[in-house]
């Protein structure tokens, strides 16, 4: 079986930070979890995830297109972070056999 | 984020929370740039002892207990090591109707605010700003700024807020608070001034006692206050001391105690 879809967990609290300059960060935990905190590319994953769920094909496509770049050369970095996310319990995953 | 691990946690076990000052206010009750440290949480008062065992069970540690944290016995400080403060409180001082009561009422007319992307209930404008204006009579050292800021922010509504402190029963405090000459003449004569008045004014051990006996209703709520009195806070003396008190230090705190005492009463009587 493996994980087709995934969103933010309804467990899951998070909060943006901007520091100076155009780098965006956000810090998003569970009760009783560690913190995790996102920047720069994982942070822009972030952003592209919502509460309902969404393919990996989705995701990854829109994670591209805010870089402007092939979704290929992207798709295993995007699927090993929303594993770790998945992992940290930050997120529900859909799975299909 | 500790507002919305609260908010989870209150969800998942049942409990009836309200988030209440600091980021949970509606965003103009306080001057840009206040900080705000802690986060405070109200819950339904027989769901608040459970409550901080979910808490401890997911990585708080109190720090003071509800009869250790304050003389009203009203909240329990935990700490977390990456989130930090939370008091939850199980009463709010200042609202002299019984707590349960206070509460529903509370409940009943609740809003909804998302904090780090949770739906967590607070109190509706009105409450939240007699919740504000009762607190920062208590507290000699932003109490003014606070209460002015909110009176300010809730001008065209005084006369509704007025009629909520009737119902809650909060008169004293919140006349101390927004300091209407004619307001705190008439609570004068309130058993609970002294007190409200030793609290806004920061004043010393001794003051602080006289105000508490005053208020204390009968004689055995008066006695437990004068017991109390001399029994020393292990919580905020190891606060104090940064380590686990020894009975050495406890000695050491009920000499100093009584010493205190005696030598404001001496002093009192010398100047009279």
């Amino acid at each position: 079986m493996r994980v087709s879809s995934y969103k933010i967990s309804p467990r899951c609290t998070f909060e943006w930070d901007s520091f100076s300059g155009d780098d965006q960060s956000v810090i998003c935990a569970v009760p009783g979890g560690e913190a995790v905190v996102l920047s720069g590319s994982g942070a822009i994953i972030w952003l592209e995830l919502s509460e309902k769920f969404q393919s990996t094909d989705e995701i990854t496509s829109a994670v591209a297109s805010y870089f402007e770049i092939d979704p290929s050369t992207i798709q295993a970095a995007v699927m090993q972070t929303l594993q770790a996310l998945h992992s940290h319990d930050l997120l529900e995953g859909l799975t299909i056999s | 984020m500790t507002h919305g691990m609260m908010s989870v946690l209150a969800r998942e076990n049942g409990v009836d929370l309200l988030h209440i000052k600091g980021h949970a206010a509606p965003e103009d009750f306080y001057r840009e740039g206040r900080p705000s440290s802690d986060a405070d949480v109200l819950v339904r008062p027989h769901q608040a002892s459970e409550f901080v065992r979910v808490l401890n069970n997911n990585g708080w540690k109190t720090v003071t207990s509800f009869n250790s944290g304050s003389i009203f016995q009203h909240a329990a400080a935990l700490w977390h090591k990456t989130w930090g403060y939370v008091d939850v409180h199980r009463s709010f001082p200042g609202f002299s109707i019984p707590d349960e009561i206070a509460f529903e009422a509370l409940w009943s007319s609740r809003n909804s605010k998302t904090i780090a992307n949770q739906p967590c209930y607070v109190p509706d404008r009105l409450d939240h700003a007699l919740i504000i204006l009762v607190h920062s009579s208590r507290d000699p050292s932003r109490g003014r700024t606070d209460a002015d800021f909110v009176i300010n922010a809730l001008s065209k509504n005084l006369t509704n807020l007025n009629q909520r402190v009737q119902e809650f029963g909060a008169h004293t405090p919140y006349a101390i608070a927004t300091a209407q000459t004619g307001g705190v003449e008439s609570v004068k004569e309130n058993s609970d001034y002294r007190l409200w008045s030793a609290l806004a004014h920061g004043d010393d051990r001794l003051e602080l006692l006289k105000g508490r006996l005053e208020a204390a209703d009968g004689l055995l709520a008066k006695a437990k206050v004068l017991l109390g009195s001399f029994i020393v806070n292990r919580d905020h003396l190891e606060m104090r001391l940064e380590r686990s008190p020894k009975l050495q230090d406890y000695v050491a705190e009920m000499l100093a105690r009584t010493s205190e005492t005696l030598r404001s009463f001496t002093h009192q009587k010398s100047d009279k």
